[in-house]
């Protein structure tokens, strides 16, 4: 694959090393001259010294032959721009971009930037991992934010205890994947019965998380 | 009119300023305190001190309610990514964006916002200018309004060779009228 | 030539391999000329490579006629000049986004111990010299000795 990085910062340099090591074709794109060099000296003639947002510069990195760009620069706007201008001038299929700020996802999904990666969400999302919270924790959202799968930790006040899953009345879209309980997956069927303590790993839309939210975890 | 500007440079000041006396509900937001001192103290509008990129401070600033959003700070892609939160998520109706670079303001033209492209604006009006004169230009330059009072410019200079000659056509028409 | 070919020559000058990176100017001519006067009648070889720089906007090993037709006239053309001068020599085309890494390596896989390249005289916008990219990326990077030859100009002349 042919895959710009903009950005040279360490996510980006990381990104092209491990890229290059997988035998991919890379070109860097990193507005510092003085780190343009030192990673051209680590990694060879794949950087070029200028401003990735720009489409001059943009076409000086072969953008339109890449598969894909990754905008990963510490500026959400830098990397929206970059991916924005890759899409609309040079159609490349796919653009990743960095979200610093996790509120700015929504917009980015909005503006048909295919990825976006928040290590800061991540990041929240292990640590309250640890901390029981009165909300679905979401793991990961698939196709654009459409899908998404969450987690619901069942305690004594859930409304749902009790029930059994056939019972369940589940938004549409949505379905009870696994059931951790004790530490152990437990495979879902029809029949099980749901008790306080279980962990529910289920897949829902955006637009009927609330609604299983309530169900599952009440007001 | 409500209106949201994001950057309170000269610009986005002077703007907030004159829209503030039409009669505009005016709202200006900057992420430094200082800069508010640019606007007059009659500005009866509202000022917000933060990032107008952050959806929160655009939020608490009223753009839920706001029919304009102009965003003027010196960031291209930061007026980029306020405009279009501004139109994408607030459903603002009109947004202008400040964009320097020629290029990319043709781009972000083709996805709705309004561009104001100073590099552009600026070399045309200058182009004009320097061809047509200054008062055909529509005011973006201005011809002088006085001369200074000044004693004869150095000897041998073309300025002294205006001036003397300006002195003769005078002291001749003396002499004749 | 300045040494015939019976007289011993000093250890100091004494090269096995020499790299003359073509660009195909002007610039040359001063480094075959010195290639001549170092390698004439020794058993001494040298090596002339063309570097052709390929954008990104194109595959590293995407084709290009002209450049390779470019490359072939300057190629032959060293290559006839130290003939002449009964220098042993071979030629060699390579592809490369950057033409100093190309040459760098390329001396390191022949065991070059020497590098002779030409440069122009250029300035930027501005009066600054410009010594380009390749010359000061083989300067920096080159494990063999670098000599580096800068062709006359008459730009300084104007100086009042």
């Amino acid at each position: 694959m042919y895959v710009v990085v903009i950005g040279g910062g360490n996510v980006g340099y990381y990104l092209t090393k491990e890229l290059l090591a997988a035998g991919h074709e890379v070109v860097m794109i990193e507005k510092d001259p003085g780190r343009a060099r030192t990673i051209a000296d680590e990694l060879g003639s794949i950087v070029i010294p200028n401003d990735g947002c720009e489409g001059r510069y943009q076409a000086e990195a072969g953008m339109a032959r890449a598969d894909v760009v990754a905008a990963v620069t510490g500026d959400d706007e830098d990397n929206l721009v970059a991916c924005q201008v890759a899409k609309m001038k040079f159609n490349v299929p796919r653009a990743i971009a960095r979200v610093n700020n996790p509120s700015n996802e929504a917009l980015f999904r909005r503006l048909a930037i295919d990825e976006t990666v928040s290590p800061t969400r991540t990041i929240l999302a292990l640590i309250e991992h640890e901390i029981p919270i009165h909300e679905l924790l979401h793991l990961a959202e698939l196709e654009r934010g459409e899908v998404q799968i969450v987690e619901a930790q069942l305690d004594a006040s859930s409304p749902v205890i009790g029930k059994v899953v056939r019972d369940l009345e589940l938004p549409e879209g949505s379905s009870v994947a696994v059931i951790v309980r004790d530490e152990h997956a437990i495979v879902v069927r029809a029949d099980t019965t749901l008790r306080a303590g279980d962990k529910l790993l289920a897949v829902t839309s955006a637009e009927h998380e609330a609604e299983l939210r309530s169900l599952l975890i009440g007001e | 009119m409500r209106v949201i500007i994001i950057g309170c440079g000269r610009v986005g000041a002077r703007t907030a300023a004159e829209l503030d006396q039409r009669g505009d509900h005016v709202t200006v937001i900057d992420v430094d305190q200082r800069a508010f001192n640019r606007l007059p103290s009659t500005f009866a509008g509202a000022t917000v001190r933060g990032s107008g990129s952050d959806e929160d401070i655009l939020r608490g600033a009223g753009a839920d309610l706001a029919d304009l959003l102009m965003a003027l700070t010196e960031g291209d892609n930061r007026n980029a990514l306020a405009a279009q939160l501004g139109k994408h998520i607030f459903g603002i109706p009109r947004v202008i964006a400040k964009i320097n670079d020629p290029l990319r303001a043709e781009a972000y033209r083709t996805l709705g916002l309004e561009t104001m492209c100073r590099t552009v604006i600026l070399a045309d009006a200058l182009v004009v200018a320097a061809v047509e004169g200054a008062e055909a230009t529509n005011g973006a330059v201005e011809p002088p309004t006085a001369e200074p009072r000044q004693g004869m410019p150095p000897a041998g200079t073309r300025a002294a060779a205006a001036a003397e000659a300006a002195i003769k056509e005078v002291t001749d028409g003396d002499e004749a009228g | 030539m300045i040494f015939g070919r019976r007289e011993k020559r000093p250890a100091l000058l004494s090269f096995d391999r020499i790299l003359v990176p073509l660009a195909g100017t002007e610039a040359d001519d001063a480094a075959l000329r010195l290639t001549a006067i170092l390698l004439a009648g020794t058993a001494g070889q040298a090596f002339l490579l063309h570097v052709i720089e390929i954008p990104f906007e194109r595959q590293l090993d995407a084709q290009d006629p002209s450049a390779v037709a470019f490359a072939d006239e300057a190629l032959g053309q060293g290559e006839a000049f130290l003939a002449e001068h009964e220098v042993q020599v071979e030629t060699g085309i390579a592809q490369a986004r950057a033409a100093g890494a190309a040459i760098v390596d390329d001396a390191v896989e022949r065991h070059a111990d020497l590098i002779v390249m030409g440069l122009r005289y250029k300035r930027r916008f501005g009066g600054g010299w410009d010594a380009g990219r390749t010359v000061p990326y083989v300067m920096r990077n080159s494990t063999a000795p670098v000599w580096c030859l800068r062709a006359e100009t008459e730009e300084l002349a104007h100086t009042p």
